[in-house]
């Protein structure tokens, strides 16, 4: 298991503290990780249904990376991970063969495609009011775009977006929306082209040494 | 981003191998490779990525089915 050094941001400090980012997880880590996740955002979701805030619920509170580790079987599947204060704090499953780019001009191509991506809930302010760390969305979707460019897709990617996340990959890193996927769903398809993910990683000198801001707006649901 | 970040998500250790094709073989990964706009290395790694894949689910006892919706035919592929 890989391993790089990187910063979060602490909320509660209000400071960035040291995190490791590691790029090549087992399937004994999802599983342990899905342990402490699962309650906590069955509990939540729980209760904002009986609050009435149904629109509020996680669309994914029903996750389970526990089931999901068993993709980790096959060499198309990698999955990468923040940790600090010895927790997870964020997880990333990214597909690296059978998807392929929808938008021209490398329409057909290779992309990473990222199957799941979540912060811990944690650091989410739909499920606990004072989130702990910021930025670990931003890091695990940089994370991404670099694994991307290590296997040769120049910064390709997609993913389908739950409708909650949908801001955080438009607004936030330029995907270009897609549409609804009836073959999946009807979840919303967006992709990063190279030409954004070359701008997106322009003013990145490395992974290590990314900085995240106390004003990013959350990591994804 | 450096090239330096660009070798931080390789770390782990590769094996080396030598690999032997003929000329057909190798005609044929040197137009993958330009098509999909990825080195021979990048092209070998996808097929094995989706081969295992492919062996697992046929294993499992699944189908692999290609389909063409305009002429509306489907079609099993055999792999042996």
């Amino acid at each position: 298991m890989s391993t790089i050094p990187v910063q979060i941001f602490s909320r509660q400090d209000r400071a960035l503290v040291d995190a490791v980012l590691h790029t090549e997880l087992v399937p004994t880590v999802l599983v342990q990780a899905e342990k402490e996740w699962g309650p906590i955002r069955l509990e939540a979701a729980e209760k904002l249904y009986h609050e009435g805030r149904d629109g509020e619920i996680p669309q994914h509170y029903h996750w389970d990376w526990g089931a999901k580790s068993r993709k980790l079987q096959f060499l198309a599947y990698r999955c990468l991970g923040i940790e600090c204060a010895g927790k997870w704090q964020g997880l990333l499953m990214g597909q690296l063969s059978g998807q392929v780019a929808r938008l021209d001009p490398d329409k057909g191509k290779d992309l990473v495609f990222i199957d799941y991506l979540e912060s811990a809930p944690w650091n989410l302010h739909t499920i606990v009011d004072t989130p702990l760390y910021g930025g670990i969305g931003t890091l695990l979707m940089r994370a991404a775009v670099q694994l991307s460019y290590d296997e040769g897709f120049h910064g390709r990617i997609g993913l389908y977006a739950l409708p909650q996340a949908e801001d955080f990959y438009r607004d936030d890193f330029g995907m270009h929306g897609c549409g609804p996927d009836g073959s999946n769903q009807d979840l919303p398809y967006y992709e990063m082209t190279r030409e954004v993910a070359a701008s997106f990683t322009s003013d990145l000198p490395a992974i290590s040494q990314v900085s995240l801001t106390s004003n990013f707006k959350g990591g994804p649901v | 981003m450096n090239s330096d970040a660009r070798k931080t998500m390789t770390l782990d250790v590769k094996k080396t191998m030598t690999l032997n094709l003929s000329e057909s073989e190798m005609r044929v990964l040197e137009e993958l490779a330009n098509k999909k706009d990825l080195s021979k290395t990048a092209v070998l790694r996808q097929a094995l990525r989706l081969y295992q894949i492919v062996e697992a689910r046929l294993s499992a006892g699944e189908k692999l089915v290609f389909e063409d919706e305009k002429a509306q035919k489907k079609a099993e592929l055999m792999v042996l």
